[in-house]
């Protein structure tokens, strides 16, 4: 054998073992499950972007003493999660996939590369034998190897793209601030504005949702921003601009402002939701 | 000859099956990669649902024992709450009107979640809400174990014991008087 087929030789083998150790890496399990590491595997549903075994909510802690508990009776990772599953819904865990379904991105492109490597093997034999060797160097064969080769880098890219993918997006998971609404509604009733507001301004950063920028929008009311208030309450009616509450932010902060036009933003507010809680305090307000 | 012609059939084959496997790595991967949009906290949703509700036993926090099960046969408010939740003490006055107030057709339970027994039994008392038996729920477990997401919520249980609607955000006394009391007057 020429230098050359040695290295081909010894590249495939190299791929072979490097597969081997991802398939095997992805499959075991490295230690028996513990509350964190059940924790890791499960959304926190009242949180944005965090675990329960890293949130500080209050549900999140319920969620670990239940995990704590079910270990306890014997229970396995797989049947907790799926209690939590019959209970949450899918959306719980942070990787609905599964390993199943992870193993099989790993054995797929496994067999495929076994198949290229049979096919060398053939191809390998047939050199070696006289009988075949006209055909080895044929135009056909040769397109054949191009065609294969050329399937082989879509393959391995798509996986690499997939799995880049899969990994940046339980690296943001993991490394998400403490980014936590009820976190924030708690230091809002202990009458820490201030720190709500920074709170709601980073869960903004990675959830724009309209209830939390309305928060914000009240939180900044009360820490005596009202033009800051005014430009949350605008963004969230821009894109609905029916909701009550957003109007009665909106007004409250023109008011704070002595704008003109406050008091026409509360009338809407009220002909919108006249029962709301606020809405005998608001009509106080304008008469 | 026999080599030629399989040499002829082999690349449509190949082609094929390389192809094949390549396409069904990139659905695959798609398929795993993407799709996992988390949904956005909604606050004061009612969901209508037919499923059977969880055990919820213990003390409560006048020292007596609960047991839900006993209560089959009879329409079920469970309000899940704590007194460290401001909504919590603003839908509490609802619900001690509406048990005083339907005594005898809706019964009221209370699961107070994570939540100082003193406090607890602090604002039942403030609110005149004494007559909702109170089960405290120290560690939350029990209300993990009923899929609760945070305080307030609500479950209407029927006769039989399903829940039949989950509120996630406050009750207004009209929404219990339309659909708990609704139930208990039905067949």
């Amino acid at each position: 054998m020429s230098i050359r087929r040695h290295l081909a030789w010894l590249a495939m083998v190299v791929l072979a073992a490097v597969a081997g150790v991802g398939v095997w890496q992805s499959v075991a399990s490295s230690s028996p499950p513990d509350v964190a590491a059940v924790g890791a595997d499960l959304r926190c549903p009242a949180c944005n972007g965090e675990t329960v075994a890293d949130s500080g909510s209050p549900v999140a802690a319920s969620m670990r003493a239940s995990i704590a508990e079910q270990l306890a009776q014997g229970r396995s990772e797989a049947q907790i999660r799926q209690w939590f599953v019959d209970r949450y819904g899918p959306e719980v865990l942070t990787d609905p996939a599964g390993r199943e379904a992870r193993l099989l991105l790993w054995l797929l492109p496994a067999a495929g590369f076994s198949v290229v490597v049979l096919l060398a093997v053939r191809t390998a034999r047939r050199r070696t034998s006289p009988m075949s060797r006209s055909d080895t160097g044929r135009p056909a064969s040769r397109w054949l190897w191009d065609v294969v080769a050329l399937g082989l880098v879509v393959m391995v890219g798509a996986v690499a793209v997939v799995g880049l993918r899969m990994k940046n997006e339980s690296e943001a998971s993991t490394a998400a601030p403490v980014v936590d609404v009820q976190a924030a509604r708690a230091m809002e009733e202990a009458g820490d504005y201030p720190g709500a507001v920074e709170i709601y301004r980073r869960v903004l950063a990675g959830n724009p949702d309209p209830d939390t920028r309305l928060r914000l929008a009240y939180a900044l009311l009360r820490t005596n921003r009202p033009a800051e208030a005014e430009d949350a309450a605008r963004t969230v009616l821009t894109r609905h601009p029916r909701k009550a509450e957003a109007l009665l932010v909106l007004g409250l902060a023109e008011r704070a402002q002595g704008s003109a036009g406050a008091t026409a933003t509360l009338r809407r507010f009220l002909q919108l939701a006249p029962g709301h809680p606020a809405a005998a305090e608001i009509r106080r307000l304008v008469g | 000859m026999i080599a030629v012609r399989g040499g002829r059939r082999r690349p449509g084959r190949w082609i094929v099956a390389g192809l094949g496997v390549v396409v069904l790595t990139i659905v695959l991967g798609t398929g795993l990669g993407g799709g996992d949009e988390s949904a956005s906290t909604t606050v004061s949703t009612v969901r209508e649902m037919d499923e059977p509700a969880p055990a919820l036993r213990g003390r409560t926090l006048d020292g007596g024992s609960f047991d839900l099960s006993e209560l089959r046969g009879t329409v079920v408010v469970v309000n899940v709450w704590a007194s460290w939740c401001s909504p919590c003490r603003q839908e509490l006055p609802v619900l001690a009107s509406a048990a005083r107030e339907w005594a005898g057709k809706v019964r009221f339970v209370g699961l107070a979640v994570r939540d100082d027994e003193d406090d607890a039994r602090a604002l039942l008392r403030e609110v005149g809400a004494t007559a909702v038996t109170t089960v405290p729920d120290p560690d939350g477990t029990l209300a993990v174990d009923w899929g609760v997401r945070g305080v307030p919520e609500t479950f209407v249980l029927d006769r039989s014991g399903r829940i039949r609607f989950h509120v996630v955000g406050v009750v207004s006394g009209e929404w219990l008087e339309q659909n708990a009391l609704r139930l208990a007057a039905g067949p």
